[in-house]
């Protein structure tokens, strides 16, 4: 994918000090250094002190995926006067394997990625790790929940006891 | 390591209400067993209200039906008519669902002779004082969304007048007798709750009139719906509820006399303005007892409950498939056949309603916060920012 010599490049700097550049389109995937960029056009250097190296060179991998995703879908548009319908199926799917693979992460990681998706407001990571996380709890019980997530039962007995709903109905779950 | 612990409790509380709002009802009864901060969060009404409006369950759609025997009621996934959960009260009480509304679900205690409401989610469960009179009389749930409150309305027919009696539930004693309604001759026995009313039809003066009681006003309005084109002379027509508007079927005969159903849309109730949405091939032999119940995946699913048939229309390529769903009490799950002729002529009915899961509470009890190790400041504090919601 050739870039044009001419496309701004800017420098994020993450909590720990490290820099990474990056091109302008890809940082305005993140919507609070978009506007960061448009309050401020000359500005090229982004302190972020919540993100941590590791955390924002996962966030920059996705937001080029992406961007990459959606110049390539624009190049054939252009290319052939109208996109065709299977052709955009296809990327469209290869980009959704491409989300399931990043995703197969730890829930520490994920969590940070979801605080760092939501700190820069990247609608699309926050979505999918949101939907990752949801994923995790969906079909669980309480007790592997806690597991899955490292929590702490804070709930006394005497209060679990009141959460066990008296209904006189009979359940037979069937999933 | 202490910090690293709990990871997920680092997260603003309005990413995890996001995180919570994308699970079924089934998983939150679940998560509310987790710890205090995740039950605290589940419990406000303002999440159960989001829930109702942006949650998983404004996507998902599923449909309870009453076995045979009426014993045990069913929730089935249209998509694969998989059988989720099944629940029975005890082995000796005969149920019959009569609706549901903001995924409360409305049945009737054939045992105790008395209506029940039930959350199937979260199991909370009331049962309503008995009816003033015995027999004859229909039931209907609505809500009144200014109170906050749930209210069913009894019905008696075969009188003259017809009576009426309303109870609120978690307000009433008793059953009040409503005295200002119309003088009517009912049409059918439908009643149906849309947008905080009940609409039922009826007949005056050879004309046919769309009533409506609003729920909160307890008061009745009624528009002549003869005067509106495309439905003047409807046969065997029929009010039913549909992703939450009011619609109006009849009978009419297409080509060389294939019996059909034409649907319309209401638009609103004040503007009195019918769409007419689909035209649909139902089977010439039953009698015309056609519920929609839901659209799913561009098929209308009807329900037959004189031949106990679920019906599915396929809206893309105007086809038509009858296929029973009964159960197999062996292995608990619906024999599906879409085929037509494979219709079960077991006249036992069914009743079968369509349905979204809430967590909305039947009677609200005034919740002590300190009870769930949460003050309320923490609660405001975890709601005061503001929600993205997609």
């Amino acid at each position: 994918m050739a870039r044009s010599s001419t496309e701004n490049m800017i420098t994020l700097m993450s909590s720990d000090g490290e820099e990474f550049m990056v091109t302008e389109k890809v940082a305005r995937e993140c919507t609070t250094i978009r506007n960061m960029l448009e309050d401020d056009c000359v500005i090229t250097n982004i302190p972020l002190p919540n993100v941590t190296s590791d955390i924002l060179s996962m966030v920059i991998e996705y937001c080029m995926e992406h961007v990459a995703a959606a110049e390539k879908a624009a190049a054939e548009t252009a290319e052939k006067g109208s996109s065709s319908a299977p052709a955009a199926a296809k990327a469209n799917k290869d980009l959704e394997e491409w989300d399931k693979a990043f995703m197969n992460v730890d829930v520490y990681t994920l969590c940070d990625l979801i605080l760092a998706a939501n700190y820069l407001n990247v609608s699309g990571l926050l979505d999918l790790t949101i939907q990752t996380a949801a994923n995790l709890i969906k079909g669980k019980s309480p007790e592997q929940i806690r597991k899955t997530f490292h929590i702490q039962n804070d709930l006394s007995l005497e209060e679990e006891e009141k959460i066990r709903s008296q209904t006189p109905w009979a359940f037979e779950k069937s999933e | 390591m202490q910090k690293c612990q709990e990871k997920i409790h680092d997260l603003p509380t309005d990413v995890i209400t996001e995180i919570l709002l994308r699970l079924p009802a089934r998983s939150l009864v679940q998560v509310r067993k987790v710890c205090k901060l995740w039950r605290s969060i589940t419990t406000t009404s303002y999440f159960i209200d989001m829930y109702s409006k942006y949650g998983f369950p404004s996507r998902q759609q599923y449909v309870f039906v009453s076995d045979f025997d009426r014993r045990t009621i069913s929730m089935l996934e249209p998509k694969s008519w998989r059988v989720i959960l099944k629940l029975k009260k005890c082995a000796t009480e005969s149920l019959e669902l009569l609706g549901s509304c903001k995924g409360i679900l409305c049945l009737y205690n054939y045992t105790l002779r008395c209506v029940e409401l039930l959350n199937p989610m979260t199991c909370e469960s009331i049962t309503i004082p008995k009816p003033p009179m015995e027999r004859r009389y229909l039931f209907y749930m609505g809500f009144d969304p200014s109170r906050k409150k749930f209210k069913v309305i009894c019905r008696k027919r075969f009188c003259n007048p017809e009576r009426w009696y309303i109870y609120t539930v978690g307000t009433d004693a008793r059953w009040r007798h409503l005295v200002s309604m119309p003088d009517t001759s009912c049409l059918n026995c439908e009643g149906i709750y849309s947008d905080r009313a009940l609409h039922w039809l009826g007949h005056k003066n050879g004309k046919m009139f769309l009533y409506s009681f609003d729920l909160k006003d307890e008061t009745t309005s009624s528009i002549d719906i003869t005067l509106c084109r495309d439905i003047s002379s409807p046969r065997w027509p029929r009010l039913f509820e549909l992703e939450g508007s009011i619609w109006l079927w009849s009978m009419y005969a297409r080509n060389y006399g294939e019996p059909c159903i034409g649907m319309l849309e209401m638009n609103s109730v004040l503007e009195d303005q019918w769409t007419w949405k689909y035209s649909v091939r139902v089977p010439m032999s039953p009698p015309p007892r056609w519920t929609p119940l839901l659209i799913h995946n561009e098929e209308i699913i009807f329900l037959n409950d004189r031949l106990n048939l679920l019906y599915y229309y396929d809206l893309k390529q105007d086809l038509h498939k009858g296929f029973v769903a009964c159960y197999d009490p062996e292995s608990g799950s619906p024999s599906i056949n879409r085929d037509s002729k494979a219709a079960n002529h077991d006249r036992k009915s069914v009743s079968c309603i369509a349905f979204r899961e809430s967590l909305v509470e039947i009677s609200k009890k005034k919740k002590k916060q300190r009870e769930l190790g949460c003050t309320k400041q923490m609660i405001d504090d975890a709601f005061s920012r503001p929600m993205s919601l997609r």
